[in-house]
């Protein structure tokens, strides 16, 4: 087993909580209940169209970047909580191995928990269209990348993490991007529905960011995040 | 083992010498002392911990203020009264936190940024969270691994089975016992062989028997030329880990040396001894008239602890007492050649 395994596995099963697989669970629930209704609703209804409206407001606005929150926040935050990291912290490894497994363990976990639940409800609300379901497999993938590098770095910057991530979802991500429209560019759910939209190729496209750049920007939002993140082991007390 | 050498920190250091004493609010610790020959090294050469002019704030609060000292292999105990910047010390030594001025080396180099040496540092921290849902082997394997050691699993179950647990108990730590968890604790701390040790209340949580046996393990470590640095409040299990004491109070650094030659520099403080004589109350009596002792507690029929402030003259003085009452005296001691006698003298200004 290398340092990277070791420390992937313990950050794996650190995060496998009850409390988190009902969360989990919860958000599955009510998704593909709701893609059900949207699936019984009436024939004329443009169900690709509603089906990314519904996936982009209670997917990715807020299934994805919650459960992100909750299972990367704690990967580190709950060892600074607890007072335990100094046993990682205190071996001969380079903090960006820390950085890093936290990371991808947090969207190794999170990409599944929220990939399957939401491209099954797009197959379902979009009356089977495989290339709607693909587009928001394939944006929650993202935006999941993005939001557990922030989420992982948040668990080292702040205290109640948690708190101040729900903040962020709610107040930046949610409600000064509908405010304000420029904003809207700044935020990991303006990349997310872009790439869904753009893949699944329902308009209107104008004005969205482009598919490279919506890769490129979460996958630059998520590895900066890995960076910060080793700055902050390297810079913050222990314990 | 890697070698190591100690750079010398270029910043100004105390004068080196085998007892260091001072009060609390006084640094360097050595004014209490004539000047140390001037061909003796500081820090010593065989120093694998050296702490030079540290001070840490937080804040408005001075936690530890200019405390310089340098230990060797053996058995040290860094010992202190709550609020006395031992753990800020320990932190600071063991890397985890930044002295906010002053150098720190340990086993060859600095904790805080060069990772070489935080891999020489064995370090128990106070804190009793072991990775809670873990087995305790998987959490000794794991420092096994991020220590780069080969068949970690083989080290994790030689470390376990040093400190009498069973490798394979399949239970999660979390449910552990307290004394359990601390076991678990200083297996990971072992398990690479460090060079240094750095522990904070071992024996919290472990029973009579453990204790002996962590205090014999330690002592062993101290003998084949480990550096033992143990944090600790319970000051005669101190004194069973050897006499190589580091006292802080107030942040500062109060003495450090062997605790039975700081009490022998102690001379201008009271000493307090033992009389077992027959007559006692007329001994007493007459010892207190005579000038020769500040005070006197008739503790028995036959026993009374006097508190005297010139040793040379009591004992002439309690010998004729006793002649000439026809007293049997049957013993003379001293009360105050202990750890705890030497610990309240150098924090008293603290309490």
């Amino acid at each position: 087993m290398s340092k990277f395994q070791g420390l992937f596995k313990l950050f794996s099963r650190h995060q496998m909580t009850t409390g988190r697989l009902v969360l989990i669970g919860g958000f599955a629930f009510v998704l593909l209940s709701a893609a059900l209704a949207i699936n019984r609703s009436p024939e004329d209804l443009d169900r690709s169209r509603s089906a990314l409206d519904f996936l982009e407001g209670m997917g990715l606005g807020l299934a994805v970047p919650i459960i992100a929150l909750v299972l990367a926040s704690s990967t580190l935050g709950d060892l600074v909580e607890d007072e335990t990291l100094v046993y990682l912290w205190h071996r001969p490894s380079p903090r960006w191995m820390i950085a890093l497994s936290a990371w991808l363990s947090s969207t190794a976990v999170t990409v599944p928990a929220t990939v399957i639940p939401l491209g099954l409800s797009a197959l379902l609300a979009s009356g089977g269209s495989v290339r709607v379901a693909v587009a928001v497999a394939a944006a929650s993938t993202l935006a999941a990348v993005a939001y557990c590098g922030l989420f992982t770095l948040a668990g080292v910057m702040v205290r109640k993490p948690l708190v101040w991530g729900l903040l962020y979802v709610f107040i930046w991500e949610t409600l000064l991007t509908a405010l304000f429209g420029g904003l809207g560019r700044l935020s990991i759910r303006s990349y997310a529905a872009a790439l869904s939209n753009r893949l699944a190729g329902v308009g209107p496209l104008q004005g969205l960011h482009s598919v490279p750049a919506s890769i490129i920007a979460c996958l630059l939002i998520g590895l900066g995040c890995v960076g910060l993140t080793t700055w902050r082991l390297n810079k913050m007390d222990i314990a | 083992m890697v070698p190591t050498t100690i750079p010398t920190p270029a910043a100004a250091a105390p004068a080196a010498s085998s007892v260091q004493v001072g009060p609390a609010t006084a640094q360097p610790a050595s004014s209490a002392l004539p000047p140390p020959p001037s061909q003796v090294q500081w820090p010593p050469a065989n120093a694998t911990i050296v702490a030079n002019m540290v001070t840490r704030s937080f804040g408005e609060l001075v936690a530890v203020s200019g405390v310089s000292f340098a230990v060797q292999p053996g058995v040290s105990a860094l010992l202190g009264p709550n609020g006395a910047g031992k753990s800020t010390m320990l932190r600071m030594l063991s890397g985890q936190i930044a002295p906010t001025s002053g150098e720190i080396w340990v086993a060859g180099g600095n904790p805080r940024t060069d990772q070489a040496a935080r891999g020489r540092i064995g370090l128990v921290p106070q804190q009793d969270g072991v990775f809670d849902r873990e087995m305790s082997l998987a959490v000794v394997k794991l420092a096994a691994v991020l220590s780069d050691l080969d068949e970690p699993e083989a080290r994790a179950r030689w470390a376990l089975n040093l400190v009498e647990m069973d490798p394979d108990l399949n239970r999660p730590v979390g449910t552990f016992s307290k004394g359990m968890r601390q076991r678990v604790k200083i297996a990971q701390a072992l398990v690479h062989d460090p060079l240094v040790f750095m522990m904070d209340e071992p024996l919290n949580g472990l029973d009579p028997r453990q204790r002996k046996q962590m205090v014999e393990l330690f002592q062993h470590l101290g003998s084949i030329g480990k550096t033992v640095l143990i944090s600790s409040h319970v000051l005669d299990e101190v004194e069973r880990f050897g006499s190589h004491v580091i006292v802080m109070a107030k942040g500062r650094l109060a003495a450090q040396g062997d605790f039975h030659a700081i009490r022998r520099l102690m001379d201008n403080q009271p000493l307090r001894v033992r009389i077992e004589a027959t007559q006692i109350q007329i001994v007493g009596a007459e010892l207190i008239r005579s000038g020769a002792v500040l005070g006197c507690t008739i503790t028995s029929h036959n026993q009374a602890n006097v508190t005297t402030s010139d040793i040379v003259r009591f004992r002439r003085v309690v010998a004729k007492i006793c002649q000439q009452h026809n007293s049997r005296l049957s013993e003379l001691a001293p009360l105050d050649d202990d750890l705890e006698s030497v610990f309240r003298y150098l924090t008293g200004a603290s309490q």
